[in-house]
């Protein structure tokens, strides 16, 4: 047995005998029915990095997961390259086609003693998402739920979802999805995979598969508005720091850390498929105004045109005094 | 002489704004980048999207804005408006729809989403397939005259 099997055995008998806490007692169901968005809280403190979210994501998405036709289709031109994971499946320290949760792990310094802080990183779900806003095909949609997916049957795999997200989440399978229907040497490239937050659960009343295998309760799930209220709460009670509330125009993940997330961010190892914590820019909020001056243009033309008329109106008499004259 | 009821400087912007949101919207798909596009010196912001998209939204103001105004100008003439001819009917049928599409798309990003989460795709494919119709009706009947007696494109 390894320590992280130990760890999942000991969490699982811990949590069997231990009260139930408030995390994960907001019901997904109710909330929906009120048509807020709902939200998770992760409390960093609690979690040990026991890797049992990990494995229960995995079991929960095992039918989501990609099998790609082999050999890949030659693309054009030459600089598109594959992306491919099917060879590398049991990959658990960053986020891929086949594993859409994994934890980081920082160690830093509070109160002049070292701590290691363990940080389950997944897709956000932001509140304006831009892989959904932006995606030029529809495939990445966001539900009233407040939870992001991407439907694998039309993804084309163009990976825009990933450029636009400030986490880089959506991760790539080539050799997998419509793109091989259509032109697949010159358009497209796979599917995009991330983390859903188990929509089709949530949606039949249930939990994300990872919040439900926490031994640690370390992950609550409400409507948003009070995940945010329990967030503050317990980031003031416990001198904590909270992400996700604002960061690209705020997300539907929360976190609390003990210590700030300047700190984390400098301390994981990041890069592709290992998102950073830094600060992010509210990507959709950019456009907010550009988008405001579109629904309003319309007004504006109108506008436009019943002054250009009646400015043809007046100068008509003049031309036709001049005609008389 | 009387002042034209579509100057000319609108209908230029028109076509300038028209032909701005048919590249912006091709930068939509990632296809500058993978075509080496964005590559040619003084290109690379087509390879970005969020530039890309930021010009698709101004440069669809400006395109509503004009539509508008000649619609307006249009309806309000009375009996004095000019008889449109059949490609002219198309043409104003095509750019009204591309833009209202369009304007849907920006009300489900904020405002208002009126479709589903499941059926935004087909709002997508309806305006990229418009947009393509719009493309294929310029290059071939976009130089015949939208208006009846005008001479040239009208």
């Amino acid at each position: 047995m390894n320590r992280r099997k130990f760890l999942m055995a000991l969490g699982t008998a811990g949590a069997a005998l231990a009260a139930p806490g408030p995390a994960g007692t907001l019901l997904a169901r109710e909330a929906a029915a009120g048509g807020e968005p709902l939200a998770t809280l992760y409390d960093l403190s609690r979690c040990v990095g026991c890797g049992a979210c990990v494995a229960a994501c995995r079991d929960a998405h095992a039918a989501d997961y990609p099998e790609p036709r082999k050999p890949f289709p030659k693309m054009y031109p030459p600089r598109v390259k594959a992306e491919d994971f099917s060879d590398k499946r049991d990959v658990d320290d960053r986020l891929t086609p086949y594993n859409w949760l994994f934890i980081q792990s920082a160690t830093v310094q509070k109160g002049g003693r070292e701590l290691t802080v363990n940080i389950p990183r997944r897709c956000m779900h932001c509140a304006h998402p831009p892989c959904a806003e932006l995606c030029p095909w529809g495939s990445a949609v966001r539900f009233d739920d407040g939870a992001v997916k991407i439907d694998a049957d039309i993804c084309l795999g163009g990976a825009k979802c990933r450029d636009v997200c400030p986490w880089r989440i959506p991760q790539r399978q080539t050799g997998v999805g419509l793109y091989l229907d259509l032109l697949p040497a010159f358009a497209g490239n796979g599917v995009m995979y991330k983390c859903d937050r188990c929509h089709d659960r949530v949606a039949a009343g249930g939990k994300p598969a990872c919040l439900e295998a926490c031994p640690y309760e370390v992950q609550s799930i409400g409507p948003r508005s009070e995940i945010v209220a329990a967030a503050r709460a317990l980031a003031q009670k416990t001198g904590g720091f909270v992400y996700g509330e604002t960061e690209n125009g705020g997300t539907n993940t929360l976190y609390v850390s003990p210590v700030p997330f300047a700190d984390l961010d400098a301390a994981i190892d990041k890069g592709p498929g290992r998102p950073g914590l830094g600060v992010t820019a509210d990507v959709m909020g950019e456009e907010a105004n550009l988008a405001k001056s579109v629904l309003l243009a319309p007004l504006a033309g109108i506008a436009a045109g019943v002054l250009r008329l009646v400015g043809r109106a007046k100068a008509a008499p003049a031309a036709k005094e001049d005609d008389h004259a | 002489m009387p002042r034209p009821l579509f100057p000319r400087w609108q209908k230029r912007l028109l076509l300038a704004s028209a032909l701005g949101l048919a590249l912006t919207g091709m930068g939509q798909m990632p296809i500058f980048s993978r075509y080496y596009i964005a590559d040619i010196p003084g290109l690379g912001w087509l390879g970005n999207f969020r530039i890309t998209a930021a010009l698709h939204l101004g440069l669809a103001a400006i395109l509503l804005v004009v539509l508008s105004a000649f619609a307006a100008t249009w309806i309000a003439a009375g009996p004095a408006r000019p008889t449109l001819t059949r490609p002219g009917r198309w043409r104003a049928a095509l750019y009204a729809a591309v833009a209202a599409t369009g304007a849907l798309r920006v009300l489900q990003n904020g405002a208002l989403p009126i479709f589903g989460p499941m059926q935004v795709r087909y709002l997508d494919w309806t305006h990229l397939a418009l947009a393509m119709g719009l493309l294929v009706f310029a290059i071939a009947w976009g130089r015949r005259p939208a208006l009846a007696g005008a001479k040239g494109k009208e």
